[in-house]
């Protein structure tokens, strides 16, 4: 695929001082915003690389392909196509949630493009697989996940967007209504949430070479803090480091913690 | 609005309207913390505000509502500062889950950021949507499923369009084919027609001429021919000239083919060693009226014998010769081979017939002087001796067997009528040698004819004290044959056995019909001449119809022969068609003669 096909796919946004690529993977549900209480302090230091996946944010909704991203490994390539075009090596790649999975995935298929992993609230595996792991929920919870999100598409975008969408004299509504959700199609949304939550990759874990920092939010009503545990258990040359921070999304609810921790392990990192 | 609220009344304090409202409201931090609740969202949940207060928002939502607010609502919080209409479901302390729909709003008080949400209780709304959503789900199967139907309606008609379009393809291709192969038919049956003509000409004629003639034209016409010839090789084969031809626009006459050979001299030489040759050359001035090049077949008239001459065909350039065409050609040249052999052929042999009958002429203008001279002396020394016994029987020399004279003269007479018997039978067996003349066919029947041939050797038998009989099968068929010989061939084996057959033995005559076993049962008529007392040896079977052999040593009756009568039988059988043999054992010789019943 062309250059710019891959930028524009992926609404790539590039900016900072440095050289060294830092690049940030949103998880599902949001979109590259996410990041924007993190990235002014690093911007200074580092190549910020921002992105959206195929199906969010202001991706191209026509380069959706049901088979491509009806694994983790779909948004896998995306990841591993960015670095491919803009030709990017030692990454440090700062994934969140399902993002998590997706860099750890990527660093196994193109090892020498990455050079540190930053996990925030990473989860291998969300359903529980008892008596040996606690992912946290029951195939029912997702379902019913599901159905919260398709009950919010009732009201948000499949019922008003074309309605709105025609509405040329008030055009802040589109804004208003693409900023709402980070994803304004249902069945993309949807199926992301399918992949993300019904994926197990525990058996990745060791495979991976690349090494990584788990930012473990001390009460994640998410990924447990026994996942975190599992994660440094079995991921090779893993820190893990349990942040104050409770929710499942520390680098906004906290992001001043967040950024300390990301730095202390970078610092440490290149100290070596 | 504030202000207004408390103009109209004193009495009403906001804080006391909200806490009562009639919808949920509850703050919480960034942290997720709890700090205030009214009473209407209380007693929704069930819960008292102490257990509610500095707990964390996740303790009032399910697993999946924790989620979604995790993943999406606190970060559209976060993001915009506000969210509205968001659906999720809430945990009250006992019993099922509320599902709500909250606008939340995010403000600073007092430096800290802290998070507004309003619930709405959607009970109904929700089973309203459920349907409606449930009806969404429905409509969408069925787009989807009327989606595929279409595509796969739209693939099968593009599958048959080109389907189609193949087939039509095809179908013109096979007509194509089958109009080439019609043309090639008709070709091939023109060919064939042409080829039959000429075969029957070949057949029905020995005249070359016309043969090579009908040939050539026939070429010229079938194959849209300029000029086509036929050269014959003279006796040495170096020299062709042309004989027959066949002219569309080239003036050549016969014996110009040297201007042809002097023109291409290269390929002269080819159709002697018996290919076929096609070329294309520019045929000069004198062959023409106008120069032009022609596409050139030359093709050999050959058997096994060697080359007879050569076909040359004349076409224009445009038109090569096919292989089709040049086996064509080939045939004809074939069959031309065949006209001109056969024509040779036929000439030699009349020569040889006219060559034969001279000879026949001379060989029985021969015989009929060696007969004449032989027997002329002959004759006359038997009318002498008879004259003599004219004159001498006054004398009375033959009253005395032992007058010189009476002895003397009965010598003379019994060996000049040997002499001439000898010579009758020697000039009967080099005329039948030599004769080619056709048999005399009549029919015989065998009951009537077998005694009247038999009759002049009864009293012989008698006075021989042999005895004579004849059987002939009563239903004998009359038998197709030359009545002379087969009268000759019998008396010859009668005068035989009468020779042979000591007194008192029994000779006899019979006849009947058999089959031929070995030629497809051809009738056959089987006449026996037998008689008893004597038996010849087993080596003697074969040779006692060599000329002139004689059994040695058996000759009861002193009768003497010329040893020529069974080898003139055995020629007369043969020229009949005939087989004799021998057989003979237990005192008993029997002569076997076998006949076609009816010869051809």
């Amino acid at each position: 695929m062309m250059v710019s096909n891959i930028i524009s796919r992926n609404n790539v946004t590039l900016f900072g001082r440095g050289t060294q690529p830092m690049l940030f993977a949103h998880g599902f549900g949001c979109d590259q915003n996410m990041w924007r209480f993190l990235t002014p302090a690093f911007e200074n230091d580092y190549k910020i690389v921002l992105f959206d996946y195929v199906g969010s944010g202001k991706s191209d909704l026509n380069a959706y392909s049901v088979e491509r991203y009806s694994e983790l490994n779909g948004y896998v390539k995306d990841v591993l196509d960015i670095c491919e075009t803009l030709d990017l090596t030692n990454v440090i790649f700062v994934g969140h949630s399902v993002s998590s999975m997706i860099g750890i995935l990527a660093s196994i298929q193109a090892p020498h493009r990455f050079e540190r992993l930053i996990l925030i609230a990473p989860s291998p595996c969300y359903i529980n697989d008892l008596p040996n792991y606690l992912g946290g929920f029951e195939r029912e919870d997702i379902e019913e996940l599901l159905d919260i999100m398709e009950k919010n598409y009732i009201g948000w975008a499949s019922f008003f967007a074309p309605v709105i969408m025609k509405n040329e004299e008030r055009p802040e509504l589109i804004n208003e209504l693409e900023t709402s959700f980070c994803s304004t199609d249902p069945v993309i949304a949807r199926r992301f949430g399918e992949v993300t939550f019904f994926s197990d990759n525990r058996c990745d874990l060791p495979k991976v070479t690349v090494p990584s920092l788990i930012l473990q939010c001390s009460e994640d009503a998410i990924a447990p803090i026994e996942v975190g545990h599992y994660l440094h258990h079995h991921l090779p040359e893993s820190t893990l480091q349990i942040i104050k921070a409770t929710g499942h999304c520390p680098h906004m609810s906290h992001p001043e913690e967040s950024i300390d921790c990301i730095e202390e392990y970078l610092t440490a990192a290149h100290a070596n | 609005m504030q202000t207004e609220c408390f103009k109209s009344g004193d009495i009403y304090h906001l804080d006391e309207l909200l806490n009562t409202a009639p919808c949920g409201f509850l703050t919480f931090t960034d942290n997720g913390e709890i700090i205030v609740v009214n009473a209407t969202l209380l007693q929704l949940l069930g819960y008292e505000l102490d257990e509610l207060r500095g707990q964390r928002i996740d303790s009032i939502l399910p697993m999946a509502s924790r989620i979604f607010y995790q993943t999406h609502f606190f970060p559209l919080l976060k993001l915009h500062g506000k969210v509205e209409e968001i659906y999720i479901s809430l945990r009250p302390k006992q019993g099922n889950t509320l599902p709500v729909l909250v606008n939340a709003v995010r403000q600073e008080r007092l430096g800290v950021f802290i998070n507004d949400c309003i619930f709405v209780l959607v009970r109904q709304r929700v089973r309203y949507e459920d349907e409606i959503l449930q009806a969404k789900k429905d409509a969408q199967v069925a787009i989807l499923a009327q989606n595929q139907a279409n595509a796969a309606l739209q693939q099968a008609q593009i599958a048959l369009e080109s389907k189609q379009a193949e087939l039509l393809e095809l179908n013109a291709k096979l007509e194509d084919q089958v109009q080439q192969r019609t043309a090639q038919l008709q070709q091939a049956l023109n060919f064939e027609s042409l080829l039959h003509r000429i075969a029957d000409k070949v057949r029905d004629s020995l005249d070359e001429e016309q043969i090579l003639q009908a040939a050539v034209q026939e070429l010229g016409v079938e194959l849209a021919i300029e000029y086509c010839d036929v050269e014959i090789y003279n006796s040495d084969q170096t020299q062709p000239s042309v004989a027959y031809e066949y002219n569309q626009s080239l003036s050549l006459a016969p014996g110009q083919a040297l201007k042809i050979t002097s023109v291409i001299p290269v390929i002269a030489s080819v159709p002697m060693q018996g290919e076929v040759l096609q070329l294309c050359s520019m045929i000069s001035d004198g062959l023409l009226h106008n120069p032009k090049q022609l596409a050139i077949l030359a093709c050999p008239i050959y058997d096994d014998r060697g080359v007879l001459g050569n076909l040359w065909l004349f076409r224009q350039k445009e038109e090569a010769f096919s292989n089709l065409e040049i086996r064509l050609v080939q045939q004809v040249a074939n069959h031309c081979a065949i006209a001109l052999r056969q024509s040779r052929l036929y000439q030699a042999a009349q020569l040889q017939v006219q060559e034969l009958k001279r000879l026949n002429q001379l060989k029985n203008d021969f015989l009929n002087t060696i007969s004449h001279e032989l027997r002329t002396p002959i004759s006359s020394m038997k009318m002498a001796l008879q004259m003599l016994e004219i004159c001498l029987l006054p004398l009375g020399v033959f009253d005395q067997e032992t007058n010189p004279i009476n002895h003397y003269f009965q010598i003379l007479q019994t060996e000049s009528q040997q002499e001439l018997e000898l010579i009758d039978t020697l000039l009967e067996l080099a005329h039948t040698d030599a004769s080619t003349a056709a048999l005399n066919l009549s029919p015989i029947h065998l009951h009537f004819w077998l005694p009247h041939v038999v009759e002049p050797f009864i009293q012989r038998t008698s006075r021989q004290e042999q005895y004579l009989e004849i059987s002939v099968q009563e239903d004998l068929p009359p038998l197709m044959t030359d009545v002379t010989y087969l009268g000759r061939v019998l008396t010859e084996l009668l005068q035989n056995a009468l020779k042979y057959t000591p007194p008192g033995e029994k000779i006899s005559v019979s006849a009947c019909l058999t089959v031929d076993r070995n030629h497809s049962n051809v009738p056959l008529v089987r006449i026996e001449v037998s008689n008893s007392g004597v038996e010849i040896p087993q080596i003697e079977h074969d040779r006692i119809f060599d000329k002139f052999y004689r059994i040695p040593n058996n000759d009861p009756w002193k009768h003497g022969g010329t040893g020529l009568g069974l080898a003139l039988v055995k020629k007369l059988v043969d020229h009949m068609s005939g087989s004799i043999w021998v057989e003979s054992s237990y005192n008993l010789t029997q002569f076997i003669l076998l006949f076609p019943l009816a010869l051809e």
